[in-house]
């Protein structure tokens, strides 16, 4: 018998990732129903313990089994919660000993490690509900855009891209996408995220906080926020 | 990095190349270099069947996006994720 015990077990509706110690246990489980695979929580941990899965395929086909559009890696985890804080679709939760931890309860928010988020709740299609804490601009470079994808539109839990109606085109498969509501944007980064060609350019512009932080983990937080998968800006 | 590979049903793939097609990489491959083949491609079909092309060395891979799952009129598509990344 050694421990820490390491797993990582799935299941049709959650990803679990757990450290048995000997005294006690860890575990951070994956609401696979509310997870949009936006890729927030592999931006922000500061372990780079998640990677990011094939967003557009679990999007497109939650049934299968294994198909998830976050993967965590057990061995990496510190359980820090700062995946847990930072997720627009409080999809993850953090347990100890078999109890669920509050999110106030969470060290690096109880020890104000992480500011106050000021969120707006959303309700949003498919009885999601978004935390929206930060604001961004989404463009999408045409000459860059595969025509017939769809992955960005298809994984957009707020209904801000969606597949052009071209009357037009009689082949279902020359579709493009557009900026329908840029309002509607929870800054979510799902869309950046799911893009196979690097079309889809993401900007967030503002994140709302309150109260006091700690200098040494938030700001590199906050640029690992900003870090996006194709619109890398300079100085960032 | 997290890779991702395409594992294809040799006995329903009917090497029709709506996979090949579709695929958002090897359109954008296609466009901007105006050939597609072995060493641009993420996927081909190749003796009737198609196949994943993955390259350690190159940038551009299988991105997971899910298309040729989707287009596949015969569901011959599976993607998963590569272990040992």
């Amino acid at each position: 018998m050694s421990f820490p015990k390491i797993s990582r077990t799935l299941n049709q509706e959650e990803e679990h990732v757990r450290v048995q110690f000997l005294t006690e246990s860890l575990e951070l489980i994956l609401n696979r129903v509310k997870c949009v695979g936006c890729g927030t929580c592999a931006r922000v941990c500061p372990k780079e313990a998640i990677s990011r899965g094939p967003v557009g395929a679990s999007r497109r086909f939650p049934a299968t089994g294994d198909i998830i559009p976050e993967v965590y890696n057990p061995h990496k985890c510190v359980f820090c919660g700062t995946c847990v804080v930072m997720c627009p679709f409080s999809a993850l939760t953090l347990v100890k000993d078999g109890e669920v931890i509050n999110l106030e309860d969470i060290p690096i928010v109880a020890q104000k490690v992480v500011p106050k988020l000021e969120f707006k709740a959303k309700k949003l299609k498919n009885d999601r509900i978004a935390k929206q804490y930060a604001k961004a601009i989404v463009s999408i470079i045409d000459d860059v855009c595969a025509k017939g994808c769809g992955s960005c539109a298809e994984v957009c839990p707020s209904g801000t891209i969606e597949i052009a109606k071209r009357p037009e085109h009689g082949w279902e498969m020359s579709k493009n996408v557009e900026v329908v509501d840029p309002d509607a944007c929870v800054a979510c980064g799902a869309c950046d995220n799911a893009c196979p060609t690097g079309a889809l350019q993401l900007e967030i512009t503002e994140i709302n906080t309150s109260g006091e932080f700690s200098e040494l983990f938030w700001p590199p937080l906050v640029k690992r926020l900003k870090n996006l998968r194709w619109s890398k800006k300079e100085g960032v | 990095m997290q890779i991702y590979e395409l594992k294809i049903n040799r006995n329903t793939c009917t090497g029709c190349n709506v996979c090949v097609v579709s695929c958002p990489i090897n359109f954008n491959q296609l466009r901007k270099q105006s050939f597609l083949n072995e060493s641009n491609a993420v996927i081909l079909v190749k003796n009737g069947i198609a196949g994943p092309i993955y390259k350690t060395e190159r940038e551009i891979n299988c991105d997971g996006c899910g298309v040729c799952v989707k287009m596949c009129p015969q569901v011959a598509i599976r993607i998963e994720i590569m272990e040992g990344r």
